[in-house]
């Protein structure tokens, strides 16, 4: 089963350490009779139950995208939370393989744009080669990742160059907001390990780029 | 991270990246085909303008043939 935390144990997950890049695996109790049961925690705010369907459940989470099953998830209230080391079904090394086999977002379902979702680019120049200016667009064949996810990161202090597996050594300094139109379609997944780095980042691939005037804005990071 | 040495592309190389999907957020990953017939594989080109070596490899850029994205 999928759920979603409230905003305050959001804020609870985000005092605990990580398990993996961009997920946790926590024991807490739910229900009015405190329930233990285990969990899968992606991004400190959605939870899967720890069954032996949830390695499906992950993958759905992929195909479907994450705001779109955040969106449709009922909210769950946890108590006495704390970080275990595995999950009964669903092993740290099962998850890695998962993750570096399947998860980037090549490898996703192609979707339509919902006209509303707003992507960001991070990049360490200025002059982004793939941000067409004159256009305002994203040119074919460009990643970014979700302007949810770029907060999250900025706001949790996370390097980018980590969650994204980027192989700069040198710091993102800027980042282009787009808006692609609900006629553009994208490919949404989850950043594999990659340049020595581990990934685990939302990204979405847009192989035919975004339509004339989505590009919004550049700003710092 | 070890020290790269930072190798400004041909306007031309750096047009064809532009045509080339990316590797990942704002790289491609490449074989150099020099024109001496040697091959320098997997290498990172950032903003598809910017190749990024190893300071042990010399090049120089006017001896590159082409690049392939893998």
């Amino acid at each position: 089963m999928i759920r979603k935390l409230r905003t305050s144990q959001i804020q609870e997950l985000l005092r605990l350490r990580e398990t993996g890049m961009g997920y946790q695996f926590i024991e807490a109790e739910t229900g009015y009779y405190g329930t233990k049961n285990k969990y899968l925690v992606l991004n400190s705010q959605m939870i899967i139950d720890d069954t032996p369907q949830i390695l499906n459940e992950v993958k759905n989470v992929f195909k479907g995208g994450y705001r779109t099953m955040l969106f449709s998830a009922s909210e769950v209230e946890l108590k006495n939370i704390r970080l275990v080391e595995n999950l009964s079904n669903y092993r740290v090394k099962s998850f890695s393989a998962s993750a570096s086999a399947q998860t980037g977002a090549i490898h996703q379902q192609v979707k339509y744009a919902d006209g509303v979702e707003i992507f960001t680019r991070l990049s360490a120049f200025e002059d982004d080669f793939r941000v067409d200016t004159v256009n305002k667009r994203l040119v074919a064949g460009s990643f970014s990742t979700t302007f949810e996810d770029y907060q999250y990161c900025k706001k949790n202090n996370i390097n980018p160059v980590e969650r994204y597996a980027l192989p700069n050594d040198e710091d993102i300094k800027w980042v282009f907001h787009v808006r692609p139109l609900k006629t553009d379609t994208l490919q949404r997944g989850i950043v594999e390990p990659a340049n020595n780095q581990n990934g685990g980042g939302i990204e979405a691939y847009f192989a035919n780029g975004t339509a004339n005037n989505t590009f919004l804005e550049k700003t710092a990071y | 991270m070890d020290e790269k040495q930072k190798i400004l592309l041909s306007d031309e190389l750096t047009k064809q990246l532009v045509n080339t999907p990316e590797t990942g957020m704002g790289y491609h990953k490449v074989d150099i085909y020099l024109k001496n017939g040697e091959i320098i594989k997997n290498q990172i080109v950032l903003n598809c303008s910017i190749l990024s070596l190893e300071k042990s490899i010399n090049i120089n850029i006017e001896n590159i043939e082409k690049l392939v994205v893998l």
